[in-house]
């Protein structure tokens, strides 16, 4: 049974644990054995041990988040209203893991792209990077970190300086994190780097300035680039939303390739299940994270979430995308007036209850690993046919 | 019954300097009465510049160089200034993609309907207020709560729902939908089509959709076009181009398409890239990315035939068994 484990400030003031941030995925017989393990402070020995009844640690966390709440405040005039785009979000992701974060625009799914980064700074929460808190990072420690998160964005036009040409994009990371020790080398790199993005001949590609690419090709560029400096976690916002419908699988298919490769985790955000899907199942497995206004409402593994999803939302992704009709929202739902906590998808919510307008509902577990922040979770079949 | 909409042997194209390139290279369509009919293109298909030319709107450097557009008969392209202005939204409308700004931020929604009235003549506040609360309620939109408020207090599903509300105010018998669901989800994207079928539906009148995305077709489109480079590839009834298509770039852009059951092999991207636009290419547009490509292919650019009845073409092996093999 593989656990995946998320340590919280509570958890570690009880069991009095020092390295406390990590979040590990661990092969155990049972609980009771995870338990034990836990307890026996063993988690930062990557060998396997037999004395405390588990098989084999999995991996180690390279970035998590802890209650993170990130508020816009905006003003109009005099006024001023905020958004909140992150909502008490918890999130890890684990060495070589891929992780799809699905939601819509308005979800939060690109902030907390930002957020890993360290593009965004959190109103409250913590990130951290490898265990340590992000914000008090000072110096080498800090770059290293900046580093090692990268993030490849949607939109493959803005991501590349017009007036660069290919060469000049690709040399200028590489330099700057002193990666290679000349100039010359940086440009031997790159060649190579193009074309194993499949951009051949990579001298050709060099001397292009963006104009003179496709989007597909610009992409390909902003990958090189991406992994030219040897992250170990890319953000991937969107990465083909903006490239033609008939290309985006080689895209994804050359992300995968290179993460056989080096290793890197996948944080892969997108509103499109089935790419989800393709990309988590050829890249061998991974976890789903779906968001909505701002917090998870479901967590798992890619399978057992399109098998059997157990959040409404969810639910209406996976009917739509399989060309189904969505359930319509309860009819008395219309201009509803919610009180001081309410589920944020209640509006459109086939099934809402009374309790889903008075009370938010938590994330808690429904089966192991499999987690959903509904009242009805479990009670519904939510399975798509 | 004579058709609504009928392109001739449409060609456009943009010039800068000495280079000049085709965006739209002889294309025939045609547009039933009552009916919707797909656009698929890709980037550098053509399909903005066809929306662009049946609303009357190509301006340089894009230049109309041959061809008729027939709308209830009357050719487009034969109108003068003045008679377009009042063609415009009167008898073809279109809905921009709302992610587009195609709203004003400092004008409420009911301001941007009293616009588009008072342009057209229609100046008695009760009829405009009439004619607003009817069309933001048509598009499942509560006016006493819209109407007052800003583009930027309105989601994106809301903002497509009032452009959309926007383009029928003037009643007209063909409306152009460009893109209309990108930056929504899923959920929304189905919700918008729905819409739009069933107000089609109700009023009789003719839609001209426009995607890049052919799985957003299936369910919505009466008929579907697959646009490449310029050129007519294929046409028929929706069920037929997505389960039984004769050209191949519509059979490698179907194979293209990841799903969320069936098997994650058999995906595959279509070979090469877009080609690009700057660069003339002979015969068949698509034969430098083709596996089924012969000699004839690269000196001879093949029109539509028909296949079967109702669904055309333009491959030189459509007929043929190769096909079949590509299929599998």
């Amino acid at each position: 049974m593989l656990y995946h484990i998320g340590f919280t400030v509570e958890a570690a003031a009880r069991t009095g644990l020092t390295e406390v941030w990590s979040t590990i995925r661990i092969q155990a017989r049972d609980t009771e054995s995870v338990y034990k393990y836990i307890l026996a402070g063993e988690y930062g020995n990557m060998s396997s041990s037999s004395s405390t009844g588990f098989n084999e640690v999995v991996s180690q966390s390279v970035m998590e988040l802890v209650d993170a709440y990130v508020r816009f405040s905006v003003r109009r005039g005099f006024s001023t209203y905020h958004v909140d785009a992150l909502r008490g979000v918890n999130f890890g992701i684990g060495k070589g893991e891929i992780v799809a974060l699905i939601g819509e625009s308005g979800s939060g799914k690109t902030t907390l792209g930002r957020v890993l980064v360290g593009l965004q700074p959190l109103t409250s929460g913590k990130v951290l990077y490898k265990g340590r808190e992000v914000s008090k990072l000072k110096g080498k420690s800090y770059w290293e970190y900046r580093r090692s998160v990268q993030m490849i964005q949607q939109d493959p036009y803005t991501a590349l300086n017009p007036s660069h040409r290919v060469a000049d994009s690709l040399t200028a990371p590489m330099m700057r994190w002193k990666l290679v020790n000349s100039k010359s080398e940086a440009l031997r790199r790159a060649e190579r780097l193009l074309e194993t993005v499949g951009l051949t001949p990579g001298s050709e590609y060099l001397n292009k300035y963006p104009h003179q690419l496709s989007g597909g090709q610009k992409q390909r560029v902003n990958i090189a680039r991406a992994v030219s400096v040897e992250p170990e976690l890319i953000v991937l916002d969107e990465p083909v939303t903006m490239i033609d419908v008939s290309l985006r699988i080689g895209i994804l298919d050359l992300l995968l390739e290179l993460r056989g490769r080096l290793g890197t985790s996948y944080v892969f955000t997108t509103h499109d299940l089935a790419l989800a899907r393709y990309f988590l199942e050829k890249g061998g497995g991974g976890r789903v994270v779906v968001m909505y206004a701002g917090s998870v409402v479901e967590e798992g593994e890619g399978r057992d979430i399109i098998r059997s999803p157990l959040h409404p939302y969810t639910a209406t992704l996976l009917r739509v995308s399989a060309g189904l009709r969505p359930t319509p929202a309860a009819e008395d739902n219309r201009g509803r007036r919610p009180g001081p906590s309410w589920c944020r998808f209640a509006p459109r919510c086939p099934y809402a209850v009374e309790r889903c307008w008075v009370e938010e509902p938590r994330l808690r577990v429904v089966s192991h690993s499999h987690r959903a922040a509904c009242h009805l979770a479990g009670t519904l079949d939510l399975r798509i046919q | 019954m004579d058709p609504l909409l009928e392109v001739r042997n449409l060609t456009v194209s943009y010039s800068s300097g000495k280079a000049s390139v085709k965006a739209l290279n002889r294309v025939n369509l045609v547009v039933e009465s009552n009916e919707i009919l797909a656009v698929v293109g890709e980037s550098g298909s053509g399909k903005s510049t066809l929306a662009k030319a049946i609303m009357g709107m190509i301006k340089p450097p894009g230049k109309v160089e041959g061809g008729e557009i027939l709308l209830q008969g009357e050719d487009i392209l034969k109108t003068d200034q003045e008679k377009l202005r009042r063609y415009r939204w009167e008898r073809v409308s279109i809905v921009p993609q709302a992610s587009q700004n195609a709203l004003n931020p400092t004008m409420r929604i009911a301001e941007h309907f009293q616009d588009v009235l008072r342009y057209h003549g229609v100046t008695d506040q009760g009829k405009i207020r009439e004619i607003t609360r009817s069309r933001l309620e048509e598009v499942g939109l509560d006016p006493d709560r819209v109407a007052s408020l800003y583009p930027h207090e309105l989601s994106g599903g809301m903002k497509q729902r009032v452009l959309i509300g926007l383009a029928l105010v003037l009643e007209p018998s063909l409306v152009i939908l460009d893109e209309p669901t990108s930056a929504l989800d899923a959920l929304n994207q189905r919700l918008i089509l729905d819409l739009v079928k069933g107000l089609q539906r109700s009023k009789g009148i003719s839609v001209l959709f426009i995607t890049h995305d052919i799985s957003l077709v299936r369910g919505f489109a009466d008929r579907t076009m697959i646009l490449y480079f310029g050129r007519v590839m294929e046409i028929a009834q929706t069920e037929r181009v997505m389960s039984d298509p004769y050209n191949p770039y519509t059979i490698l852009l179907l194979k293209a398409l990841p799903s969320l059951t069936g098997s994650v092999e058999g995906v595959k991207s279509i070979p090469g890239e877009p080609p690009d636009p700057r660069f003339y290419i002979k015969g068949c547009k698509f034969h430098t990315r083709c596996p089924l490509a012969q000699q004839i292919c690269a000196e001879v650019d093949p029109d539509l035939t028909t296949v079967a009845p109702g669904h055309l073409s333009a491959c030189h092996f459509s007929k043929s068994d190769v096909l079949k093999s590509l299929k599998a």
